[in-house]
């Protein structure tokens, strides 16, 4: 069963949203993710992740909210369900 | 829901694309104050004079437009989703041609010279026709549902209207052909460059980084579906009704002017309201430079309805130059100056966190561009502003306010100096291998 740490980065200047969430996901044990909630989608976050080995989901709730799953590539435990590689 | 595991580091261009642009255009803002200093009080006596010509093109080819072609290089593939193809080359073609042919162009219209002219027709046209060919392909791709695109390509449209009717009149200083209709062409070809390209580019552009950066709500979206629009066809109804003989055409003339009128106070009044709303309260040199600007909006447009509607006010002499430089230097420059000090240090912050991953931490954004120096020049800039207009009420104020112009765009080019040279430092300490973006 996966974890999930919650990081809600609404209201936060740039680049705080994205100083925040790469800290959280270098901190990330097997089988956990990062759910990060922000009020925009954070474009230029995604080739961060990538570069570091890690898979992102992205959903647009409502247009000032979306949420990014985010898991550890090969974390087949911490993937949603139906992305486990 | 959507996956998007292939996005890759493409999105974001080498930070070169658009800081070659950035760091250009503070030169051409100094240019143009030292220009002001040799003139002085004589610039004031006719907008149609070479040196007035010469003055504007230095702020508006060479400050805005370095930084409004560098800007939307960065920000298609992040806001529209559509990167430009081939980025450093088209970055370095439109950046070669560009520099050289605004100097040129002044330099033209300094010494009355037909060869400087010449070229500089060469360089610019040939710049922008590649710099319209590269973003409308990208914006061509890009999602219409996204206002900022829709706002781009209005922009982008605008552009256009403004270098083929630039190069026109410029032909006309080139070969001494007789052009009829040389002062309508003016008037036009100004009109589309500044409300058009400047005007729909920052409303367009507003509705992304306003929400981002000075984390306001978002713009109305009743606003953001047709403010650009609107603006676009007025901007077309009233370059057919200029053609109308006169006298027909007057009333209609001040009608779709008063609309346009109506829409930029619009903008400015919800840009100061949602301002007013932002998430953090403490205000920094962003908000200020946008409020400035917004102000200076509203009265560049009281000047100009004043001038339509009270017709003996427009032929007071320095009326349009006032209204010129209002619209330019207040406006325009400011909400640039503000939106270069949030994306440089940003930009730095983020190719540096890609380039030093596990090897260092990267500095915070306050240290890459600190606040003292942003407010130093900030301050430069909110005196030349109101110095520079009423400059035109009374001519030797001139001097002090090209002064204090000069010192502002001086201070800005050492800002985004120290700030480019922290990236390179940095940037040092990056594995072998990566791929360097200077």
């Amino acid at each position: 069963m996966s974890q999930e740490r919650v990081l809600d980065v609404r209201g936060l200047e740039p680049p705080e949203p994205l100083e925040k969430v790469l800290d959280a996901v270098a901190t990330l044990q097997p089988g956990e993710r990062v759910r990060m909630i922000h009020h925009r989608e954070p474009c230029l976050l995604y080739p961060l992740l990538s570069k570091r080995g890690f898979n992102h989901l992205a959903e647009a709730k409502s247009e000032d909210h979306h949420e990014i799953l985010i898991w550890r590539k090969g974390d087949a435990a911490a993937a949603p369900y139906g992305l486990q590689e | 829901m959507k996956l998007e595991a292939g996005l890759s580091f493409s999105q974001a261009p080498p930070i070169l694309v658009p800081f070659r642009f950035f760091l250009s255009a503070p030169l051409f803002g100094l240019l143009a104050a030292l220009l002001a200093l040799w003139y002085g009080p004589s610039l004031m006596e006719s907008r149609w004079q070479p040196s007035v010509l010469a003055l504007t093109h230095l702020m508006t080819l060479g400050f805005l437009g370095m930084a409004m072609v560098g800007a939307m290089m960065q920000m298609l593939p992040v806001v529209a989703g559509s990167p430009v193809a081939h980025p450093v080359g088209v970055a370095r073609a439109v950046h070669v041609l560009l520099l050289p042919g605004v100097v040129l162009l002044a330099g033209g219209f300094l010494l009355g010279a037909h060869w400087p002219m010449r070229i500089a027709m060469f360089l610019l046209g040939t710049g922008f026709t590649v710099f319209v060919v590269a973003v409308g392909l990208s914006l061509k791709r890009a999602s219409s549902d996204n206002p900022t695109v829709v706002g781009m390509r209005y922009a982008v449209s605008a552009l256009v209207v403004t270098v083929a009717l630039g190069l026109t009149l410029a032909s006309n200083y080139g070969w001494d052909w007789w052009l009829i209709e040389r002062v309508r062409l003016t008037n036009l070809h100004l009109t589309w460059g500044l409300l058009g390209w400047v005007g729909l580019l920052v409303a367009g552009v507003s509705y992304q980084v306003v929400p981002m950066f000075q984390l306001t709500p978002s713009y109305p979206k009743l606003l953001t579906r047709w403010l650009t629009t609107a603006l676009f066809v007025l901007l077309l109804l009233w370059s057919v009704v200029y053609w109308l003989p006169e006298g027909a055409q007057v009333q209609v003339i001040l009608a779709v002017s008063l609309a346009a009128a109506v829409i930029f106070t619009v903008f400015a009044i919800v840009t100061l309201r949602l301002q007013l709303r932002r998430r953090r309260k403490q205000s920094d040199v962003t908000l200020l430079f946008w409020r400035f600007g917004m102000v200076c909006l509203l009265l560049a447009l009281a000047l100009g309805v004043a001038g339509q509607v009270i017709p003996v006010l427009d032929r007071v002499q320095g009326d349009n130059i006032a209204l010129g430089f209002l619209f330019i230097a207040g406006f325009a420059v400011s909400v640039v100056n503000g939106m270069l000090y949030k994306i440089v240090p940003f930009l730095i912050w983020f190719h540096l966190q890609s380039l030093l991953m596990g090897v260092a931490r990267v500095p915070n954004m306050k240290l890459i561009m600190p606040e003292p120096g942003m407010r130093r020049q900030m301050w430069l800039h909110f005196a030349a502003v109101p110095a520079l207009a009423l400059s035109a009420l009374w001519p030797p104020l001139i001097y002090p306010a090209a002064l204090l112009f000069g010192a502002s765009m001086v201070l800005l080019e050492v800002n985004l100096l120290n700030a480019f040279r922290i990236y390179q430092q940095n940037a040092k300490l990056a594995p072998k291998g990566e791929p360097s973006s200077t």
